[in-house]
């Protein structure tokens, strides 16, 4: 029952927007922890913060079968966390990335972190570095190292998909045992030799093996 | 003496670079053919160094070999480039080579020079062209070179991709009379392929010249395989046909080699680190989520993209497939399997939620 009248909450919250915190309440069973969530998303929204992720949010812990305080406590944190990646990545900026950016900071990437990948990605969309960077200390690479890592491969003009491989395979290797600083140092040499930039056959020369030159006939 | 300057010149250029480092060492035997001169084989020693930083590159080659009447022949090349600040549009480069070559009771060549390129694109896609000038020491003197080179890449599924078309010239020897004589002139275009593809490593590379003065026309071509045995060694075959190097003082010839390549970091395909091939395997794309579990009768999914509803995945031969939209970026996903604990999707990277369960963790570009 508790399920259902949080999940109402939502649908409410989600379609009605503007609508009176009385309208959402009243339909609810558990009225303190849905009435703090309706006054958590228009809060939320007044301040401009996106509010799929919260919705999110919610609905996963109601999936998990949390407690409705506990589902309130974890909004709570996330609107603050969105709170810090808006001011962290204004002015411009989206709904999307305000919400890796929050992802980020859950996973232990700091608000400075948020800025700097932010300034080295220019006016790109920043949801896959953020992405990457909350995987990377989601691992366990220790989040200063991670936006440094994240940083420097947009820099050096690696993809999208070079940026999500690198943080799926670091995530791979630390979970078959590999600790995570070690994993990244094998996957960022791995990528590498792939940014360097391209070196065609006439810069290298002839080739190694052609330098062995054998006496010549008397 | 000047090779050995050469060598501690590039390791001294590197230091500073706050790089990321590739080192390796080469050790094997060659057998090399040219026309005029009796087939050889030569044991052979050599090293790379590559450090990529933050804007600059370096990549450095060096090789010992001896063949078996005791004659030694020594190569170096070092390449190094600066390049612009802008990470988003048109960018400078500013490029230098030096190399030299040398064998026992004969003079040796040297070469350095400097090119400036603009570069368009990104490392997945782009080109370059660019202009450049040096010198040319040798038996006969010092003479200046000049060099001009337009460079197109792509990089697809793995595969790299080079074309590459470059005009070399130099000026003639001294005449002995303050004159200088007519120098070499050629053109040259070439492509290269290569491919990382697990515990292997392939390239070719082919190319034509068309020589314009005081050179000959024809065409080479060179494959490569190496292939990673263990974490930091690997088997590596070479067989090709180079035309005169007249930048790098290197002479026409064919050769077959056969080494072996110690790396100071290991091979990432190597390094056991990833699940044992058995495992069933998740992929999570933009077009939706497919996953290998044989024996189960039903799987269900839910994740951030399906606004965590539940749903049922279908059936196709041993996959279990979900066809939806899957935005780019980070994703939360779990699975239950015949109405069993939600799991985080075999293979992928598990992470913790914020209500004590575990999920799958998956960006997706």
């Amino acid at each position: 029952m508790r399920r259902a009248a949080v999940a109402t909450l939502l649908l409410l919250a989600s379609t009605a927007r503007g609508a009176s915190a009385q309208r959402d309440t009243v339909l609810l069973s558990d009225r303190e922890a849905n009435a703090e969530l309706t006054k958590i998303l228009s809060a939320a929204r007044d301040a401009g913060l996106p509010v799929k992720p919260i919705l999110g949010k919610v609905r996963y812990g109601v999936m998990a079968h949390a407690s409705p305080d506990s589902i309130v406590a974890k909004v709570r944190s996330l609107v603050a966390r969105l709170a810090v990646s808006k001011d962290a990545l204004a002015p411009d900026t989206t709904a999307a990335d305000i919400a890796y950016g929050a992802d980020a900071l859950e996973y232990g990437a700091t608000r400075h972190e948020l800025i700097a990948v932010r300034q080295a990605n220019g006016e790109k969309p920043a949801l896959i570095p953020f992405s990457v960077l909350a995987q990377l200390v989601a691992t366990g690479v220790p989040a200063k190292r991670a936006a440094a890592t994240v940083i420097d491969l947009i820099k050096h003009h690696a993809s999208s998909q070079q940026l999500a491989a690198l943080g799926t395979e670091v995530n791979a290797d630390v979970a078959n045992g590999a600790p995570a600083n070690a994993a990244l140092d094998i996957r960022l040499h791995a990528l590498t030799a792939v940014l360097a930039p391209p070196v065609s056959a006439t810069d290298l020369g002839t080739v190694l093996p052609a330098a062995v030159i054998p006496k010549k006939k008397p | 003496m000047r090779r050995a300057r050469l060598v501690l010149l590039s390791l001294f250029a590197a230091t500073p670079l706050g790089a990321q480092w590739q080192l390796s060492a080469d050790a094997g035997a060659a057998h090399l053919r040219q026309t005029g001169i009796p087939e050889a084989n030569a044991l052979s020693l050599g090293g790379s160094i590559d450090a990529l930083g933050e804007r600059a590159a370096l990549r450095s080659r060096v090789l010992l070999s001896r063949a078996a009447d005791q004659r030694w022949t020594g190569q170096g090349v070092v390449l190094a480039s600066l390049i612009g600040p802008n990470t988003l549009g048109p960018n400078w480069e500013l490029a230098g080579a030096l190399s030299a070559f040398g064998q026992t009771s004969a003079s040796s060549t040297t070469s350095a020079e400097g090119m400036a390129r603009l570069r368009l694109g990104a490392t997945s896609f782009g080109g370059a062209i660019g202009a450049g000038a040096g010198a040319l020491f040798d038996a006969t003197g010092a003479r200046p070179l000049y060099h001009a080179q337009a460079t197109a890449w792509q990089s697809l599924r793995g595969n790299q991709l080079i074309a590459d078309v470059s005009f070399v010239g130099t000026v003639g020897p001294d005449l002995g009379n303050g004159a200088l004589s007519d120098g070499t002139r050629y053109l040259d275009a070439s492509a290269s392929w290569r491919r990382d593809h697990g515990a292997f490593e392939l390239g070719a590379t082919a190319g034509a010249r068309a020589g314009l003065n005081q050179s000959a026309s024809g065409g080479w071509g060179s494959m490569d395989v190496t292939t990673w045995v263990a974490p930091n060694l690997a088997l590596v075959a070479t067989a090709g046909r180079s035309l005169e190097d007249v930048l790098r003082g290197v002479p026409r010839t064919q050769y077959v080699s056969l080494g072996f390549r110690v790396a100071a970091h290991p091979h990432a395909s190597i390094r056991d680190l990833r699940p044992p091939p058995a495992a069933p395997k998740t992929m999570v794309t933009r077009t939706g989520v497919v996953l290998h579990a044989d024996s189960a009768s039903r799987v269900e999914l839910m994740a951030d993209f399906t606004d965590w509803e539940v749903v049922a995945l279908e059936r196709s031969g041993s996959e279990w497939r979900l066809l939806c939209e899957v935005p780019a970026g980070l994703h939360r996903v779990a699975i239950r399997v015949d109405g069993g604990e939600w799991i985080a999707p075999p293979g992928l990277p598990r992470a913790a939620d914020d209500f004590g369960g575990i999920v799958g963790l998956i960006t997706v570009p």
